[in-house]
């Protein structure tokens, strides 16, 4: 077991190389309870105690002073680190307060006409849907929501076949999550991208749940623009997020012109004339992430203990740490195909390429208990209050019925080990076994 | 109180001339406040009576895909039984079976067929045999509205067909109030039942001495589980000749509320009016001030100008005009009666009780040619269904415009609510093609009449007058629309 490793607990790990120390001194890191088992981080993060000091100290350093507060709103050095992260430039990456945010502010941007359809789907966060129904309101801009397929079997080639067919001449955005937040679907993202790209299309991906989870190239994904939460997987403080914004073009991830697009909600976006045109090449015209970026004052602080997370992340070593969450994903997975059967798991599992470290099930024997909300609120509430054990619950619609269903949903992290997963996935077998 | 003493059961509310008097003993999953300015957006705002909470995704009440809501009731509502008794989830899917048997036929049921899955199936699934009460009472305790159903005594599901930004409003409706398992011994709105009606307000009736209705305090009524009812009077006593009434609900007041109705006359085209261009005769022969079914104010209204219409009456046609018989009706009557007396028309006038108007309306009774009648919104924001669907579709109104490009116009309009563009694309085509049926002839917009009392009006319910709205410290005791539910994440 990886969690073995090195297993000193006493060691001061930040004097040592952090990729080269155990799971178990790296859970040391972070402020956690050590009575409870943190199971949500779907919802949000542990913070380390180190990114909780960023915090306080420079909140202190720039409370009351009388320096010019606005150059480092624009966290120029701080962007510049967590780009690097991403693979991708400054000029691409704006620290924004959630991935909410970073949506909205990409939907709303989006230079869409009455008539022009954006593809979606119904498993999309309330903040994704609710913005493109103001953009449908607005504008009178078509949206087109499909339902994803769930379950066990599901595979990738599904899931695109149902974008592809509902792409239609006036269709101009696919908006998709790249991980959904309900059922733990890791969405074959790069292959909808080239779906996209064959027609022309913009693809914006609610990345919340990407970052700090998936060592990954933003640039080589192939997406226009890509929003993450800083405070899920990231493990930043609440308030943090990330957002790409596609500044150049580089044809072997994205051969597709830059989509128009305005920065709304900007100090930095020119007073007078225009912008330079989007460029066609490999080098930005402008800063597009300055103008995102420069919204009148700032939390320094914010942007620094957000950038602390990312680079905490790079020291541990990102690759290493997505093997981790996928790992332990994998041994909560069969524990609870195991434990409950895969017919009950709304997550994809015979198609790796689907598979996340988010896992919603059904934890009853009565298929009919996937609808009553409470009883599943009260299965993950008695998680909480009896076991100290913090997952949660989610809704979406299920193809084919006609019924809103509900699942328990777990997720682990880079924090969590194989015992916890254990004695959890035990307790919640034996506590759905009470309530069945 | 000078009123009828015909009491109806909830069910037959709708429309019913004492369903201010309903709303002093029943209460429902949803209502409206009575101490909100007309015309603003609280006087239209549904808000939770028996409910714990408007339904939303902030409160895990709606799901994203908006055709599924969860309603929570009040652990604190209780039956006036003996022992009071809490109202439960089985008492509001009891009440919706109630409202779709075949013994009383609501003027709101399309609302309710057209918006809950299952709802028109289990309407439909009534066989032609059943006669008594226990046979009602058997079936529905065997067959369910697929889309209604209790998660436990307190927990309600509710789906909808396809998501309806409308569904509280209809949820809100009298006619959708609980109804206690003692219904079950009675068909609905029976005499039976009309004098075993229980009571969930801060009301309950009682028979009086002399034939008059007395309501007295409900003492299972608590004023904390009640956010928007008052109990202003400790007794209320009602009847048809009370002398120097404190109100007299029978006299149409000015209006007060902000909302129009529309005053419309429905031509049978079963009869004499069959030929299309007879109706467009008497449409043209008319003085009207209102063009558009839809009035204005209300969700779909479009500017309609008057065009002259080219019909041809056959000769010597003498025809029955039935209207309610009511100072405004009569009048509005004499109106139309001296324009088309003056094409050439025999015009016969029947007078309606108020039983009479819902069976002319609802087509259990037509023995008339021309219908007066007047149609007022049943709530304020997000009417779309309001009045085509009960006026105009054939399918669910017995006076629809007979036109099936109509009814597919109203049905598109009515699965994308949440889709203004379509929808109301499609509920205006569909206007303007039941007009040129001119089935339906639009006359004049009004706002329900008030009562002749200083007295709150809904802007709601087609103007109810609101009897129990006292408490000045009412605004407080409600919670906000993002009152957190017992599941909220």
């Amino acid at each position: 077991m990886t969690e073995q490793e090195g297993d000193t607990a006493e060691v001061d790990v930040m004097e040592a190389g952090l990729r080269t120390r155990s799971w178990s001194e790296i859970r040391s890191l972070f402020a956690l309870d050590p009575d409870a088992t943190h199971l949500n981080t779907g919802t949000v993060g542990a913070v380390p105690h180190e990114v909780l000091d960023v915090v306080d100290r420079v909140t202190r350093e720039w409370t009351g002073g009388l320096l010019d507060v606005y150059p480092p709103g624009l966290y120029p050095e701080h962007r510049a680190t967590i780009a690097k992260a991403y693979g991708v430039d400054q000029d691409e990456l704006v620290i924004t307060h959630n991935a909410t945010e970073g949506m909205a502010r990409v939907i709303h941007g989006l230079d869409l006409r009455a008539g022009d359809e954006v593809i979606t789907t119904s498993h999309e966060c309330y903040s994704v849907l609710s913005n493109l129904n103001l953009l449908r309101h607005r504008h009178g801009v078509v949206v087109s929501t499909i339902t994803l397929p769930t379950g066990f079997d599901v595979r990738a080639e599904d899931i695109v076949a149902r974008f592809a067919e509902a792409i239609t001449p006036r269709t101009k955005v696919l908006a998709f999550a790249g991980i959904t937040l309900f059922t733990g679907t890791m969405l074959p993202i790069r292959a909808l991208c080239e779906l996209a790209h064959r027609h022309g299309l913009t693809t914006v991906i609610d990345g919340a749940l990407m970052a700090g989870m998936l060592d990954c190239d933003f640039r080589a994904l192939g997406a226009d623009f890509i929003s993450c939460s800083g405070s899920k997987f990231q493990c930043g403080p609440l308030g943090t997020g990330l957002l790409y914004v596609r500044n150049k073009v580089h044809p072997e991830h994205n051969p597709v012109p830059l989509p128009t697009f305005w920065p709304i909600i900007s100090t930095w976006y020119p007073m007078q004339g225009m912008p330079p045109p989007r460029t066609t090449t490999s080098v930005e015209s402008c800063n597009i992430g300055d103008f995102l970026q420069s919204a009148g004052s700032a939390s320094i602080a914010r942007g620094a203990a957000l950038a602390r997370a990312c680079e905490l992340w790079d020291e541990i070593g990102r690759d290493r740490i997505e093997r981790r969450v996928f790992e332990l994903a994998e041994h909560a997975r069969a524990a609870i195909a195991e434990r409950f059967g895969t017919g009950a798991m709304y997550s994809p599992g015979t198609d790796q390429r689907l598979r996340s470290p988010l896992i919603a099930f059904h934890p009853f024997r009565d298929a009919a208990d996937a609808w009553n909300v409470k009883k599943v609120a009260e299965f993950v509430s008695r998680l909480e209050s009896e076991h100290r054990i913090w997952t949660r619950w989610t809704e979406f619609d299920v193809e084919g019925s006609p019924h809103q269903h509900y699942a328990a949903r777990l997720c682990t992290h880079l924090f969590n080990d194989h015992a916890e997963i254990d004695r959890a996935v035990a307790v919640m077998g034996q506590l759905a076994e009470r309530m069945s | 109180m000078r009123a009828g003493v015909d009491l109806p059961e909830p069910v037959a509310a709708h429309r019913h001339p004492l369903a201010a008097l309903t709303r002093l003993h029943a209460r429902q999953l949803f209502t409206y406040r009575g101490d909100a300015v007309a015309g603003s957006w609280q006087s239209a705002a549904p808000v939770p009576d028996l409910a714990t909470a408007i339904p939303s995704i902030y409160n895990a009440g709606l799901g994203a895909r908006g055709t599924s809501y969860v309603v929570h009731v009040r652990p604190d509502a209780y039956w006036d039984t003996s022992p009071p008794r809490r109202v439960t989830a089985a008492d509001v899917v009891r009440g919706l079976k109630r409202l779709c048997t075949p013994f009383h036929r609501s003027t709101a049921l399309p609302y309710f067929l057209s918006t809950i899955r299952g709802m028109a199936e289990y309407r439909d699934g009534h066989p032609a045999s059943l006669r008594t009460a226990a046979e009602l009472a058997e079936h529905a305790g065997t067959h369910d509205i697929a889309g209604v159903f209790a998660l436990d005594e307190q927990t309600l599901v509710v789906e909808v067909s396809s998501p309806a930004v409308d569904v509280i409003d209809v949820l809100a409706l009298p006619c959708a109030s609980p109804a206690p398992v003692e219904y079950d011994a009675f068909l609905p709105d029976s005499p039976d039942a009309r004098r075993a009606l229980r009571s969930t307000g801060p009301y309950r009736p009682v028979a009086g001495s002399e034939g008059l209705l007395r309501f007295e305090a409900n003492p299972a009524w608590r004023p904390e589980s009640d956010l928007v009812r008052g109990r202003p009077a400790s007794v209320f006593t009602v009847g048809p000749d009370e002398h120097a009434p404190h109100l007299d609900l029978t006299v149409e007041g000015e209006p007060t509320s902000s909302l129009l109705g529309l005053d419309y006359l429905v031509l049978d085209p079963s009869g004499p009016l069959g030929e299309h261009t007879a109706r467009l005769a008497i449409a043209g022969a008319l003085t009207r001030t209102a063009h558009s079914i839809i009035p204005p104010g209300n969700v779909g209204h479009q500017p309609i100008a008057p065009t002259e219409t080219h019909g041809a009456l056959p000769a010597a046609l003498t025809l029955t005009l039935a209207h309610a018989d009511t100072p405004h009706a009569r009048t509005t009557a004499l109106a139309v009666a001296a324009d088309l007396i003056t094409v050439g028309l025999t015009i016969q006038l029947r007078p309606l009780a108020p039983a009479q108007v819902h069976t002319a309306v609802t087509g259990a009774v037509r023995d008339w040619d021309i219908l007066l009648d007047s149609w007022f919104p049943d709530w304020g924001r997000d009417n779309a269904r309001a009045f085509l669907l009960p006026l105009c579709h054939s399918r669910h109104s017995a006076t629809g415009a007979g036109d099936s490009w109509v009814d597919e116009l109203i049905d598109v309009a009515l699965a994308s609510l949440d889709d203004p563009t379509g929808s109301i694309s499609a509920l205006r085509s569909a206007e303007l093609h039941a007009l040129a049926e001119a089935i339906v002839v639009p006359l004049s917009f009004r706002a329900p009449p008030g009562p002749a009392a200083d007295l709150p009006v809904l802007d709601a319910l087609g103007g109810l007058v609101d009897l129990t709205a006292t408490a000045a410290e009412v605004p407080d005791r409600l919670p906000s629309p993002r009152h957190v539910s017992e599941v909220s994440r």
